[in-house]
């Protein structure tokens, strides 16, 4: 009952969010033949034959005849992992600043202890953030099936739960960075600019272990690697830190 | 038996604001009892002292018999002074939503209360003037059977004659047993329900008694009494 208050907070966002996640799985799927189509054309084919990239040519071949490489190029390895942070941002960024801000916040500690408030706002938002995840995948696999592509299975699973699991760490980031301001404005632009480091640490060597966006859209799942068990355990281990640190900052923190 | 005790109580803010200083004063069980002051006086610190929102930097608190903070007094309803509520629904998807989370809610009393301050159900809780906002959050408030009332200008926007249902209401539920901290600027509703009463100066407790003793000793009424002591101060 107590995270009734919670579903309803998060309504709104969670069927806009899911109409945007299926609805692009869906669109991704459809307009395959479409957007190979058009990067078959006379015109665009004369156009890529005088292009630097000389093997531009064949992966257009491979897209038009290999739909595991299709999904990986357009969804999985790209539109997927875009959503899944939108999602992730979307979801935190109001968690505890919007109560704070608004002054609502004393509604609900009035009534609940911190673990009650605390558990319902994560566990509601964890929830949240995994169906959309699952409803994009689904929803992929879903078209995919009824247009008749074929698709294995165990790949979109790890890349399902994979992209998943660094979109739970991106939301519990989300969820820490809502707690430590008292406005919405900050938070969210904080994690933009996690998100952007988290790019920027995937271009250079010494810090490419920090490529949460490059795990979860991992190119290696295409040659049957499955789901990469080191970096899923450490990513576990991280989420599950901040959610115990975070809960005993909300715990001590003056309201 | 003493619904709250509260033992040199200071609460520093990270800012370096000193909110209260060594503050010490009980509050007996079924009673209203006053927490006084101008504007930054530490009224609204105590008070979340008292119910565990703030943690006190130094002294010891027991409210119903155990320390409040971290985790907040099971037995007690509070009003604060932002009458805050979810702005974006029904009045009536409010009342559910906090039906859902809050302890010993009826929604029979929460009834009985809305018809008594007569509260508009079916529009929009951003659309509620001030008044109806209060009449909304002290409905919610009272509706939870609780040892324990902690109220924060618990008449905030209200007409004069709501003014007075609430009071009734106030005092009913002291009659009642419950104890009530009531803390409030309009200094005529406080002389009108409190038993015993704090006066706060700068965060620190400059009368501590009953209504009549200070009534008594300066011979006057509870407004005068308060300009009297703070003419030509501020808080």
């Amino acid at each position: 009952m107590r995270m009734y208050k919670e579903v309803k907070t998060i309504q709104l966002r969670f069927i806009v969010m899911m109409i945007i996640m299926v609805g692009a799985a869906i669109a991704i799927v459809a307009l395959k033949n479409f957007a190979v189509g058009m990067l078959n054309s006379p015109m665009m084919q004369e156009y890529l034959k005088n292009s630097p990239y000389k093997n531009v040519l064949s992966l257009i071949n491979k897209l038009s005849n290999d739909f595991s490489y299709y999904t990986y190029s357009q969804w999985f390895g790209k539109n997927y992992v875009q959503l899944a942070a939108l999602t992730a941002i979307v979801f935190s960024f109001p968690v505890f600043s919007k109560e704070r801000e608004k002054r609502t916040i004393y509604l609900l500690i009035g009534r609940m202890n911190r673990w009650e408030i605390y558990s319902s706002k994560i566990s509601v938002g964890y929830l949240s953030v995994a169906s959309v995840m699952f409803a994009g995948s689904f929803g992929y696999l879903l078209t995919a099936y009824i247009m008749k592509y074929s698709l294995s299975f165990s790949m979109m699973f790890s890349w399902t739960m994979m992209a998943t699991i660094g979109t739970l760490l991106l939301y519990q980031i989300g969820t820490y960075t809502s707690l430590i301001f008292k406005d919405q404005i900050k938070p969210f632009l904080l994690d933009l600019v996690i998100y952007i480091g988290i790019y920027v640490s995937s271009l250079f060597k010494q810090t490419k272990f920090l490529d949460l966006f490059g795990y979860m859209s991992r190119s290696d799942v295409l040659k049957g690697a499955g789901i990469a068990v080191f970096p899923t355990i450490v990513i576990l281990s991280v989420c599950a830190a901040i959610f115990i640190g975070e809960y005993f900052q909300f715990k001590y923190m003056d309201l | 038996m003493n619904a709250i005790e509260v033992k040199d109580l200071s609460k520093v803010y990270k800012n370096g604001v000193k909110a209260l200083k060594n503050v010490s004063f009980t509050i007996s069980g079924r009673s209203i009892f006053a927490v006084l002051g101008p504007n930054g006086a530490g009224k609204t610190t105590a008070l979340k002292c008292l119910l565990g929102m703030l943690k006190p930097t130094s002294g010891e608190i027991s409210t119903l018999g155990k320390h409040p903070f971290p985790d907040g007094v099971k037995d007690a309803s509070f009003v604060p002074e932002e009458k805050s509520l979810y702005d974006w629904i029904k009045v009536s998807e409010m009342v559910k939503i906090f039906a859902s989370f809050a302890p010993n809610f009826s929604f029979k009393r929460f009834e009985k209360l809305s018809k008594r301050l007569s509260l508009t159900m079916e529009r929009k809780v951003g659309e509620l003037s001030q008044g109806n906002r209060t009449k909304l959050y002290v409905s919610l408030a009272f509706a939870q059977d609780m040892k324990l009332y902690v109220l924060d200008e618990p008449t905030w926007g209200l007409d004069p004659l709501i003014r007075k249902e609430v009071l009734d209401v106030v005092k009913e539920n002291a009659a009642n047993g419950k104890t009530v901290v009531y803390s409030s600027h309009i200094l005529s509703e406080v002389e009108e329900v409190c038993d015993d009463l704090i006066i706060l100066k700068k965060g620190s407790i400059i009368y501590k008694g009953t209504l009549d003793n200070l009534k008594e000793r300066n011979g006057a009424n509870l407004s005068e009494t308060f300009l009297d002591m703070f003419r030509g101060e501020k808080a």
